[in-house]
């Protein structure tokens, strides 16, 4: 009955049922057979109101929603155009660093290739970079950022990670400081790809030129302080994450419609309301999740999970190796929310007895899950580009391969130079 | 009959749409006011902070609410993707009822977790008995309940007049 319960979940979610859903109904089911009353799933839900950091994931989002439904797009591509556009393969680097930027404060929905990929593709196109090269990169840099912070899935990960309590506690600062080093990494990679497949036609953008630098300057004036917001003010131990996610995002309404008019106020109840179906999606589903997850723990799964991979695996580079094979794989079928609420309850436990430190565990988890987004033949990514810039689902796949190749070498440096991730803090 | 249908689904949606973006105005506003407080003040409501959390749970709820009527809460989508167009239909429909009869245990169970509290607990939140925050619990399954059975009758529409 149990197998069978399950099977028919499982069915289900393979033919697109919600998975707060699926998630929910294994619960249910679960705590039913053990004869757990059911409002346990009540108390296991209310908990969402007794983190105080979860307050930063609907403002933060907020806050990029409203970013790139301004000019920051445009304003941010002009910015990092003037101060790189100089260098040999410029506008290809251009692209990466602003996609890396945008993410980080949209957390990779799909509003970076929407936002940016419509202002940069045919920039590309136009400076005479191969249109299939351009395609890819695009693609790929859709969620080129979830390792800088404030990126939803980084403040998620540490979310799931505090609920554990596992041995060493994790904060969201340290996690924020962990990915600076390996998101770097990857656009460094990846650059150096662009400007390699490019060598032969070296084209510098522009020279560089110091007025056009300062009129860029100038008109950036209102974002450019964000970063240094955030990262500054939590760092300086001025304010928590969930403050500085509400500075953002009050920041961001006074810049962008009090000063440089650029959203009207009308159009803000719109914008409130498509953020808050990203972060209500995700929210429920952590929800849910705090159910089954407890399930889990109470029934010893990530015991038994642990004596079943001891018997095949010894070293903690046999783990490592084992886990980013399963991410990929995960990466691939599951989205990113889903992912980390379902998986590193299950994982970090494990991870800890093979020594591996939990704010290097999400740093793989992501940069992995990150990989999801552009592997076919399901990854988030690929259907967007395919559908903004009208390209069959096919052409998309061949083109992003050669970026999946660079990025899976940058997930095992990442996954296997552990002081990438921990040098920082 | 259908008239007064389409007024009721009209006005489940505003009451929807205004309960979203005023708790989201709420929130964004109080957790303003709390930072001005502590930073140049040097004393904070100590009220504010539960009732922020409670209001990131409003927010999740009513965000859920509103993805299930635009039909975009996160799911893995193999199948209709891939499957041939024609049977798109007969799968939204499986998968709406499915969701529906689970959206409605859980407003049915979360309803008992909220009598139980409403006779149990004396915790208040911002002035008011703890249950009334929990109540956008079963209220929020409901109204998801609501959505989805509808989606079983009309799996193209998320709703009537849209």
């Amino acid at each position: 009955m149990k197998i069978l319960v399950g099977g028919f979940l499982l069915l289900l979610a393979l033919i697109g049922m919600p998975l707060f859903a699926v998630i929910a109904g294994s619960a249910m089911w679960n705590f039913h057979a053990a004869d757990i009353d059911l409002s346990v799933m009540g108390i296991e839900i209310y908990r969402i109101a007794e983190m105080p950091i979860l307050l930063a994931i609907p403002l933060f989002t907020f806050a990029g929603y409203v970013l790139s439904e301004s000019g920051a797009p445009g304003r941010l591509v002009r910015f990092t155009r003037a101060f790189l556009g100089w260098m040999p393969g410029g506008l290809a680097i251009v692209a990466l660093a602003a996609c890396a930027f945008f993410t980080a404060f949209t957390g990779a929905s799909g509003v970076t290739i929407i936002a940016l990929g419509a202002l940069l593709y045919p920039a590309l196109n136009q400076a005479g970079y191969p249109e299939r090269f351009n395609l890819g990169l695009i693609t790929t840099s859709g969620s080129l950022g979830i390792l800088f912070a404030p990126s939803l899935p980084l403040i998620l990960y540490g979310v799931v990670a505090q609920q554990m309590s596992e041995g060493a506690s994790i904060s969201i600062d340290d996690l924020f400081i962990a990915g600076i080093l390996p998101g770097l990494l990857m656009v460094v990679m990846l650059s150096a790809y662009a400007l390699w497949v490019n060598r032969a036609n070296r084209m510098p953008l522009e020279g560089f030129d110091w007025r056009r630098a300062k009129a860029a300057l100038r008109e950036c004036a209102w974002e450019i302080p964000l970063p240094f917001v955030v990262l500054g003010g939590i760092y300086g131990g001025f304010f928590a994450v969930s403050e500085a996610a509400a500075i953002t995002a009050i920041y961001v309404i006074v810049a962008e419609v009090f000063i440089l008019g650029e959203i009207s106020w009308r159009r803000l109840p719109g914008i409130v309301r498509q953020s808050m179906i990203l972060v209500g999606g995700v929210l429920i589903i952590l929800g849910v999740s705090l159910a089954s997850t407890n399930f889990l723990i109470y029934s010893g799964v990530p015991q038994k999970l642990f004596e079943l991979i001891r018997g095949a695996v010894e070293s903690p580079l046999g783990f490592l190796l084992l886990l980013n094979v399963f991410l990929l794989v995960l990466g691939a079928i599951l989205d990113i929310f889903s992912a980390l609420v379902l998986v590193v309850p299950l994982i970090l436990p494990i991870a800890a007895q093979y020594g591996i430190h939990p704010v290097h565990l999400g740093i793989i988890f992501l940069a992995n899950m990150q990989l999801g987004y552009s592997t076919p033949p399901v990854g988030l990514n690929l259907f967007i580009a395919s559908y903004r810039f009208d390209r069959p689902i096919t052409e998309i796949y061949m083109a992003t391969l050669p970026y999946l190749g660079i990025l899976l070498l940058s997930v095992l440096v990442i996954t296997y130079v552990p002081a990438l991730s921990l040098g920082l803090l | 009959m259908t008239r007064f249908f389409a007024g009721f689904a009209r006005s489940v949606r505003w009451l929807e749409d205004g309960l979203l973006i005023g708790v989201f105005a709420a929130m964004l506003l109080l957790a303003g006011a709390q930072i001005v407080m502590r930073n140049f003040f040097d004393a904070g409501f100590a009220w504010i902070d539960p009732l922020l959390r409670v209001l990131v749970l409003w927010i999740a709820m009513l965000g859920a609410v509103t993805a299930t009527r635009e039909d975009r809460h996160i799911s893995i989508d193999v199948l209709s993707r891939f499957a041939p167009p024609k049977f798109l239909p007969l799968l939204k429909r499986i998968i709406a009822l499915a969701t529906s009869l689970i959206c409605g245990l859980l407003a049915w169970h979360t309803f008992r977790f909220v009598r139980d509290e409403y006779a149990w607990s004396d915790v208040e939140i911002a002035g008011l008995p703890v249950w009334i925050w929990q109540s956008i619990l079963p209220l929020g399954f409901a109204l998801m309940t609501w959505r989805f059975l509808f989606a079983v009758v009309f799996p193209a529409r998320a709703e009537p007049g849209t």
